[in-house]
């Protein structure tokens, strides 16, 4: 009941139920609870992991920094309502309003989208192009710095203070209540919209890929830059396409996330982990994958962090990550992928 | 004596370890002349936490550097064998330098269950694999009351799960507060590892490791026992991690399951510490955990100044200099120190034949490898 509670406030709300059942009757209702709280936040992993898999897909590195990335273009959503309700946002102590309309909402995010695309195609092109031929490590760390740099710049420009993010008015109204108060399950608007935006942004990357005559080409690259590169495909520029769109996804991922996480440096960085184990999860070169590994790691994180505590949540999720990568090298969707010498 | 009599006796077997360690011996008073690092207690115990670090560089190096595993869950094994070696010193008393090989043996053992994954994993899936490890370690030691119970003060339990209480430990004979006495017990387990570690380079083993590194296929082909050799590897790594974390928890005297020593954040500053050195080369383990080890009161100077200058310092201010100390040397200097240190020696070397001691990692293809 307490964790029903805690879930159904506003005010600094755990990223899963907290509450412990022990001694407790097993309940399908505080059961269905946590897997449909899973399943809602687990689609902000999913936006995050389906971001991580394009760039691995399209340019075979693997963005340690997307959290980073993703906290980054939040702190641009929340200075751009600043900027549209002409309010100083760089001060401490800024007093945005608790609630914004639809302008605001979406210029903010209209805003943060296109820093996301010029953020990404820049660090395709400068960052991590003349790394191409470096090994595996060092693109790694590559991403790892630019992540220590973003997480240091932000704190930076806007204090490393906690800050809370406006709500959107249109989700921010009573939750929905299936069943009569005691073995009721409570959803509010905002669980469902996270789980909206992410099945439809979802379909939308389906579309692109599948009709779009640059989603095609992105495939194609996918398969063999090489040979695509032959057909006359300007890998580079796609690569750059691919970084944009990821990182619009993690920047949709951070508004929407933004009221629940709170903003400050380091919000992002249990979500990034979550995220990245979401998109190994899946297979690493699978949308599909991403989507279903994070709707799954929202749901064991959920469900452990209430039958086993908080303490042995993290460990729970990654210890099934492990299993079933032992069991399946290539993640649950993923591809063999033969290597020729 | 002429310059080059002078470099081929300092360049003999036994004269260039005499220097070796006469360098090392005389470190203490030879750091007093950088400025932030006077004659006292706060240097000497910097200088522990840099052999601390290295030795854990040392392992690190052999594995990803040499045998071309990526592990973030470094950080996880360095906790294993502060544990176990706080474990035995404050709860069962046994003597330090028992306890030095028993947190080793104990954190080979966890290095191999951390190495089983790596027998089918490559790349992204092994990171991700070793960075849980990472995450799941520290939670299992803090989180879970009964592994608490094995080793916390039992009148401590109830306020603080997951720390323990380690007397810290000297050289027989001093004081427990005297970090330049314990200087010369860590460097005496530095230099063991050290010397043990120069030698795999160079061993069979060794040269298994780099063929791993440059191509598993061709590793595979020319008879090399693929996995033996992975777990062979993480489990070297993991006893230097082991022996590193038994000396950190003599150093500290208090064990904090939930600090940054032991976080994820440790694992990246190990691989910055690494990339820094050069990867693969012994002696740029010991120099990138240096520059480590030197840079943060250098840091808080600059974050002074800021702050003398525009009256506010800046939050998190090491983690941009961080960062951007990682990228300029991916970018600029991709061998590290000790790569730039090598070419300076070829430039001037009397015999340019001699190349660098340790292969370079090998030009990435141009076909598409699909």
């Amino acid at each position: 009941m307490t964790a029903l509670a805690i879930w159904a406030t506003t005010t600094q709300p755990p990223l899963s139920v907290v509450s412990q059942a022990t001694g407790q009757p097993f309940s399908w209702t505080i059961f269905l609870q946590s897997v449909i709280n899973g399943i809602s936040f687990g689609s902000i992993y999913a936006l995050l992991a389906m971001g991580i898999v394009l760039i691995y897909k399209s340019s075979d590195v693997v963005n340690f920094a997307q959290g980073q990335m993703a906290m980054f273009l939040t702190y641009i959503a929340y200075s751009g309502m600043g900027l549209i309700l002409g309010i100083n946002f760089l001060q401490p102590h800024a007093d945005l309003p608790a609630r914004v309309g639809w302008g605001v909402f979406l210029g903010a995010i209209a805003l943060s989208l296109v820093v996301a695309a010029l953020m990404g195609m820049a660090i395709e092109k400068f960052m991590l192009r003349p790394l191409a031929r470096s090994s595996v490590l060092s693109q790694v760390l590559a991403t790892i710095g630019a992540g220590t740099l973003l997480y240091g710049l932000v704190s930076w420009i806007w204090k490393a203070e906690i800050r809370p993010f406006p709500r959107f008015e249109a989700v921010a109204g009573r939750p929905v209540q299936l069943g009569t108060p005691p073995d009721s399950i409570i959803i509010t608007l905002e669980a469902i919209n996270f789980l909206v935006v992410g099945l439809i942004l979802s379909f939308l990357l389906y579309l692109f890929f599948r009709f779009t005559m640059v989603g095609t080409a992105l495939r194609a690259m996918a398969q063999n830059a090489f040979a695509a590169r032959l057909m006359g495909i300007n890998v580079g520029r796609l690569n750059g396409l691919a970084w944009a769109l990821s990182l619009m996804l993690s920047a949709i991922a951070g508004v929407l996330a933004g009221p629940r996480l709170q903003l400050e440096p380091n919000m992002m960085t249990d979500v990034g982990v979550k995220a990245f184990a979401a998109a190994v999860l899946g297979g690493m070169t699978s949308l599909p994958g991403a989507l279903l590994g994070g709707l799954v790691i929202g749901i064991i994180d959920n469900l452990a962090g209430y039958y086993l505590g908080n303490g042995l949540q993290a460990s729970i999720a990654f210890l099934i990550i492990i299993l079933v990568l032992v069991i399946r090298p290539n993640g649950l969707l993923g591809k063999t992928i033969r290597k020729k010498v | 004596m002429k310059w080059q009599k002078i470099q081929q006796t300092a360049s003999g077997k036994y004269t260039r370890w005499v220097l070796i360690i006469a360098g090392f011996t005389a470190l203490p008073w030879i750091i007093t002349v950088l400025p932030f690092f006077g004659a006292n207690n706060y240097t000497y115990s910097q200088l522990n936490l840099w052999l601390i670090l290295a030795i854990v560089c040392l392992g690190l190096n052999l594995l990803t550097g040499v045998a071309g595993q990526i592990s973030l869950g470094h950080a996880a094994l360095f906790q294993i064998g502060a544990y176990i070696g706080g474990y035995f010193v404050a709860r069962q008393g046994w003597p330090v330098w028992l306890v030095i090989i028993v947190a080793g043996l104990g954190t080979g053992i966890a290095g191999l269950i951390l190495g089983l994954p790596a027998l089918r994993l490559s790349g992204p899936y092994l990171a991700v694999a070793t960075f849980g490890f990472s995450v799941a370690i520290p939670q299992l030691l803090a989180g879970s009351q009964d592994i608490a119970e094995l080793y916390s003060d039992p009148n401590e339990l109830a306020t603080k799960i997951g720390v323990l209480t380690v007397p810290k430990q000297n050289l027989p004979g001093l004081k427990a507060d005297d970090d330049l006495g314990r200087y010369f017990m860590f460097l005496l387990v530095f230099l063991i590892m050290l010397v043990l570690a120069l030698n795999i380079n160079r061993s069979r083993h060794g040269r298994a490791f780099y063929a791993i590194r440059d191509s598993e296929t061709a590793a595979t082909a020319m008879g090399v026992a693929l996995g033996k050799y992975k777990l062979l590897a993480f489990i070297v790594s993991a006893v230097y991690a082991g022996v590193a974390g038994s000396l950190f928890a003599f150093q500290v005297g208090q064990l904090d399951a939930n600090s940054t020593s032991f976080s994820v954040l440790a694992s990246i500053l190990f691989l910055t510490a690494i990339i820094i050195g050069g990867l693969g080369s012994v002696w740029g383990s010991v120099l990138g955990s240096a520059v480590i080890t030197i840079l943060p009161p250098f840091i808080s100077a600059v974050n002074d100044t800021i702050k003398a200058a525009f009256g506010s310092s800046i939050e998190n201010f090491e983690s941009i200099f961080y960062g951007l100390l990682i990228l300029i040397f991916i970018y600029f200097m991709p061998n590290g120190l000790s790569g730039a240190f090598q070419r300076l020696r070829m430039r001037y070397s009397s015999d340019p034949s001699k190349g660098p001691a340790t292969p370079a990692e090998p030009a990435a293809t141009d076909l598409p490898v699909s």
